[in-house]
């Protein structure tokens, strides 16, 4: 007979630091342990408000596009769809959910949603990639146990210039584009290049980084590499803070299942193989250099992976060489053919982007805003904002007042 | 920003459902799922979705689907599926906000059928379908 798990989980992390793996594992020890986790009336009328509600507000989009572009053009990954479904995060009582939507040949925005933060309580264990500070000092989570995932920094970099983000991947599907190890190598050969791309990807988990650190003994850390190296005993040690007991064989088992394999149901393409200092193969020291600038020697050393160093150039590979070249010449590699992957694969979230000149747009108290675009067009996006903010603003109305009934 | 969200959300939540009113309407049979209304948004209930959406989908594309009513709360097709009680505790927000005020029955049960028609949903049973045959 199942028993039920009460307790209630937080998961932080910077995006390719093991943040899906960490909610997968906790989530699996529960399972195993023949635990479910306890469906409390809120979060009941939560699983069938928030898709119904997101079907909705999906379907009003696009209605609007509709009249506007090409509804063939459109390219929005399933996950989006969701209305919890995308990057989130709190402050005060609102919680923020962006969506990343593309247009084919015109570029893309971030849309972003507010609405009354328990709308997060939708999902079993709560997680964002944002704000480690917020969520200790935050009453409404003062009783969650709180995990934040970490990897060497490097390595996440290394992994953020080869992801693919939810978008480009519904692209890619819709297409049935087949070279993905290409396409990853391009766009990583891109923004190694473009050390103003590095730069910015480096300058955002910096910031995340420092936060973090002031506040890193409160929450429970689970390093992917130890996850990595040493499965069992990770999960094991993970499964006595949570109040559960999981063999040696249990936990191996759970790994064997989650292994080296996508753990998104949608962001399919968000899953690359990580091996510990891979890195090395693919920064060169000029990546290095930027590091340094940024003040990374202390942050690594803090988060105990050691100082920076440099790399032997005579141990280059021919991804690195060839960087390097680039590098030197001043040229940004921009062979990618399809410049709609190009623009949607620049991935505009977790990276400080002043240097590249994107807009945003916004209109005071309403729900929504555009965050970032491409997309120099600020008629389409006050159309945009002052179509779905009476809805928005609707369903928001409707989760607070149907859940303070509940409460 | 944050906390006038809140309050707006709080002072609209308050009057909007007040305004919500309660008719209770009587089943409409239709010998075909082309005699129904054009243009308008349902919610379905069906006993094998798999067999009936597609027919429908093609048939009378105009009809919009909010949602599927089944025991367990899934998604077919990207349209999601709602609890049964659940869907009587979200009749406002279906009716008000969506804008949805149609049940269409393509099996007919009885006592869910009834709490809808309490609900002041307009309801719709297709007779003798089978198979999506005579759709």
């Amino acid at each position: 007979m199942e028993k039920i798990f009460d307790k209630k989980l937080l998961v932080i992390g910077p995006p390719r630091s093991g943040f899906t793996l960490l909610i997968n594992v906790l989530t699996n020890i529960i399972r195993y342990s023949g635990y479910r986790f306890k469906q409390t009336e809120k979060r009941s009328f939560l699983k069938n408000f928030v898709p119904l509600a997101g079907h909705f507000l999906y379907s009003e989009l696009e209605h609007f596009f509709k009249k506007y572009i090409d509804l063939s053009k459109l390219v929005l990954s399933p996950e989006f769809k969701l209305l919890v479904g995308g990057p989130k995060w709190v402050n005060g009582d609102m919680a923020y959910i962006r969506k990343y939507i593309g247009i084919e040949d015109e570029g893309c925005f971030l849309l972003v949603f507010i609405f009354p933060k328990q709308i997060l309580d939708y999902y079993e264990v709560i997680h964002s990639h944002y704000n480690p500070i917020f969520w200790l000092n935050d009453n409404y989570y003062k009783s969650y146990l709180k995990f934040a995932s970490i990897r060497n920094p490097l390595d996440i970099l290394n992994s953020s210039v080869f992801s693919i983000n939810a978008m480009t991947g519904a692209y890619i599907f819709k297409h049935n584009l087949s070279d993905i190890d290409k396409i990853r190598e391009q766009l990583g050969l891109y923004k190694l290049t473009d050390l103003n791309v590095f730069e910015g990807l480096a300058l955002w988990l910096k910031e995340y980084l420092k936060e973090f650190l002031k506040v890193k003994n409160n929450y429970f850390v689970m390093r992917w590499e130890d996850l990595i190296t040493e499965p069992a005993k990770t999960i094991r040690k993970l499964a006595s803070i949570i109040g559960l007991s999981v063999s040696e064989n249990m936990a191996l088992e759970i790994w064997d299942k989650m292994k080296y394999r996508n753990l998104t149901r949608w962001h399919v393409l968000n899953f690359r193989k990580g091996i510990i200092g891979d890195w090395k193969n693919h920064l060169t020291n000029f990546h290095i250099e930027i590091l340094k600038d940024l003040g990374y020697d202390v942050l690594c050393k803090e988060l105990g992976y050691g100082s920076l160093y440099y790399l032997k150039v005579s141990e280059y590979t021919d991804f690195q060489k060839y960087i390097e070249e680039c590098i030197k010449k001043k040229k940004i590699y921009n062979n990618i053919e399809d410049k709609n992957i190009f623009i949607f694969g620049f991935n505009q979230t977790n990276i400080k982007t002043e240097k590249f000149g994107f807009k945003s747009f916004s209109m005071k108290d309403y729900h929504l805003y555009i965050e970032k675009t491409t997309i120099d067009n600020e008629i389409f996006f006050k159309k945009l904002l002052e179509t779905l903010e009476p809805i928005v603003e609707k369903i928001g109305a409707h989760l607070l007042n149907k859940l303070t009934l509940l409460s | 920003m944050d906390n006038q969200s809140l309050s707006v959300y709080k002072t609209y939540g308050t009057s909007f459902l007040n305004s919500i009113t309660c008719e209770k309407k009587k089943m409409q049979v239709f010998k075909s799922i082309k005699k129904l209304p054009y243009n308008i948004k349902v919610c379905l209930y069906a006993e094998k979705y798999e067999k009936i959406l597609p027919v429908l989908k093609r048939q009378r594309a105009d009809i919009e689907i909010v949602c599927l009513l089944g025991s367990k709360g899934f998604e077919y097709e990207g349209i999601p599926g709602i609890k049964f009680e659940y869907f009587l505790k979200m009749s406002d927000f279906i009716k008000e906000v969506i804008g949805c005020h149609s049940v269409l029955f393509l099996n007919l049960k009885e006592d869910i059928l009834k709490a809808i028609e309490d609900c002041g949903f307009d309801c719709y049973l297709i007779e003798k379908l089978e198979n999506g045959e005579n759709i």
